[in-house]
């Protein structure tokens, strides 16, 4: 096992109950995580945890110049993964009617989300843009194929994992939430004002009905 | 069988025999008086079983058949009990001071009658608070299961931990010390006071759960809000982004000061080679060149004398989000629309007060084409009336000559 967790974080994979249990349950033990930490920091890295959350990732313990272009190398994936998964978890909430994150753990059901899709013109036009984005770029015209081209893309990209092969049930990883923490930190680094601007929906989307 | 027996057993046959009414009133909600039914319905709410619901024809159960049916099933489990500690403790010690009058009168049967009230009593509030308890302890371990969208947790959280911290306070009333000194103090006979120890006992074991209900429930609603504020800036950030297409985050890890969160690598690639002159490996190896030799389709070697391919090293430049006028003037009709409750608003008449260069027609098109595209909850709240000519030949198709909308009420 101990192989397996170091070759899994080193390749740059976030360890979460979902996509990896037993290496998740590994890790779980103190002796164990103290045993693979000290592996990494031979490697100039070390085990992290990502705040308040049950998900295990590798990073470099010290900056410097020999790995400085790994890192953003490592940001600009995210950076350039930004834009169409906020869009497709946007589109999966409105599409789900529900006001909960997509967070890892969570189940996405293939045929659910496209019968919810399908039956809102605004949510197949979204489809539509998001297979033109780089990240879900297709030529696929139905919405069934746009979908399940998505949510392969978004498997290959580590935000899904897939159990069974054959079925239509993806559950979400905690590379999920790594992002949702990149975009708090974005929030708060760049002054994007978020929080606000969703209170501001809030009130204007109760001013609205009252 | 004596009198009460024959009475209790009676009320209970009743039960039986009117059982398929009383499971329908029961799923239900409500029976209604028909000719077959009227002498079974006066029977069962003469017995107090049923009671008269909104209109003469209609019958409920009454609230203690129903309660007695949810807590047998375990159905609609409720935490919220009326738990008035001072007046059950104020109940108790009025049957108290009766069983101590019946004792000194020494009328055995009358002190017997006020210690079962008693023993009734003292469980009834214990049963009633376990069942609290548990209700609650269930309702965090599913994370208030029982409702589905996060909003409703939060709220059933907040007013689940209001309980649980009025309870404790309620709680606080009972002074363990004081019983104890009251008991020794009386002499109590040992029938009352070992009831009374019992029920010591078990409330103090319940304040010490409910007190790690209270602080798990705190920590689920932390939990909870964090994620509403995940969520909440999810979809703002999804607006942020549709309104700023040309925003790109920082390149923070050019900063001096890298932050924690950003020092992920992307992966190493582990590719191993071979160690030719390790002869415990020489089997596989030769299996493996011979297995290549035999494929059909060799994989072509990398070719790295190909011709460079220039590389366009023009700056990216921003483009000015361009708002299209006449969907910000849909936008405001259905604004109007929505704001003037009761009235309805001609798109017409519209696209003459706001004096828009564009054909009635070619108009009302691209209104009705926005209002189909809405979403469902924004359609919700507006009505589409549509006034036009049959075109002839197509069943149901129209030539629309005037779009109404009114807020829906």
């Amino acid at each position: 096992m101990f192989k397996h967790v170091t070759e899994s974080l080193l390749s740059g994979q976030f360890i979460c109950p979902t996509a990896f249990p037993d290496a998740f349950d590994y890790l779980s033990k103190a002796e164990n995580f103290s045993k693979v930490d000290a592996f990494l920091s031979q490697l100039d890295r070390e085990l992290c945890v990502l705040e308040g959350e049950e998900i295990y990732y590798a990073a470099y313990a010290q900056i410097d110049n020999d790995n400085r272009s790994q890192i953003k190398e490592a940001f600009s994936e995210i950076r350039s993964q930004l834009r169409p998964v906020v869009e497709w978890m946007d589109m999966v909430m409105t599409a789900m009617g529900q006001d909960m994150p997509i967070r890892a753990r969570d189940e996405i059901r293939m045929h659910k989300l496209l019968k919810m899709i399908e039956l809102e013109p605004s949510l197949c036009e979204q489809m539509n843009r998001l297979t033109q984005t780089a990240l879900f770029k297709t030529s696929k015209t139905t919405i069934n194929d746009q979908l399940s081209w998505i949510l392969q893309k978004l498997e290959q990209c580590g935000y899904l994992v897939k159990p069974n092969p054959q079925g239509g049930l993806y559950i979400v990883t905690g590379k999920m939430n790594y992002l949702h923490q990149i975009i708090a930190f974005l929030n708060d680094a760049e002054d994007l004002e978020l929080d606000k601007q969703a209170n501001r929906d809030e009130n204007q989307q109760q001013g609205l009905f009252s | 069988m004596s009198f009460d027996q024959a009475q209790v057993a009676g009320l209970i046959r009743k039960i039986g025999s009117a059982d398929q009414l009383l499971a329908k009133a029961y799923i239900d909600g409500t029976l209604f008086v028909d000719e077959k039914n009227q002498h079974a319905i006066d029977s069962l709410k003469k017995s107090g079983l049923l009671r008269i619901a909104e209109q003469s024809d209609e019958f409920r159960l009454t609230t203690d058949i129903k309660r007695l049916i949810d807590r047998l099933l375990l159905r609609n489990p409720r935490y919220r009990q009326n738990t008035s500690i001072a007046k059950m403790i104020g109940n108790i010690a009025d049957d108290i001071d009766a069983y101590r009058a019946a004792l000194e009168q020494n009328e055995q049967d009358e002190a017997n009658y006020h210690l079962e009230q008693i023993d009734d009593s003292l469980y009834e509030s214990l049963e009633m608070l376990e069942n609290s308890l548990s209700v609650m302890f269930t309702a965090i371990t599913s994370q208030f299961g029982f409702v589905n969208s996060l909003s409703s947790k939060i709220r059933e959280n907040e007013r689940a931990l209001s309980y649980a911290q009025q309870l404790v306070k309620e709680l606080s009333i009972i002074n363990t010390k004081d019983c104890y000194e009251w008991i020794s103090c009386w002499a109590a006979p040992t029938e009352l006071s070992g009831k009374v120890i019992r029920f010591i006992d078990q409330y103090k074991s319940i304040v010490v759960r409910l007190v790690s209900i209270v602080d798990r429930m705190k920590t689920l609603l932390f939990t909870l809000r964090l994620q509403e504020q995940t969520a909440n800036r999810t979809r703002a950030m999804a607006q942020f982004l549709k309104k700023h297409p040309e925003w790109q985050p920082r390149e923070w890890c050019d900063e001096s000061e890298v932050p924690a969160l950003l020092k992920r690598n992307k992966g190493l690639v582990f590719n191993t080679g071979i160690n030719t002159k390790k002869s415990s490996q020489q089997d596989e190896l030769i299996q493996l060149i011979q297995e290549l030799k035999r494929q059909s389709n060799p994989i072509k070697p990398l070719d790295t004398q190909r011709d460079a391919i220039p590389v366009d090293s023009s700056e990216t430049e921003g483009i000015e989000y361009c708002s299209d006028y006449y969907e910000a003037q849909i936008e405001d009709l259905f604004s109007l629309a929505i704001e003037k409750q009761g009235h309805k608003v001609s798109a017409l008449q519209y696209r003459q007060t706001a004096e828009l260069q564009i054909k009635p027609e070619l108009w009302l098109d691209i209104v009705f084409a926005k209002y189909c595209c809405m979403q469902q909850r924004f359609k919700q709240t507006l009505d589409i009336e549509m006034d036009g000519q049959d075109l002839p030949d197509f069943n149901g198709n129209q030539l629309i000559t005037e779009i109404w909308l009114r807020r829906a009420r």
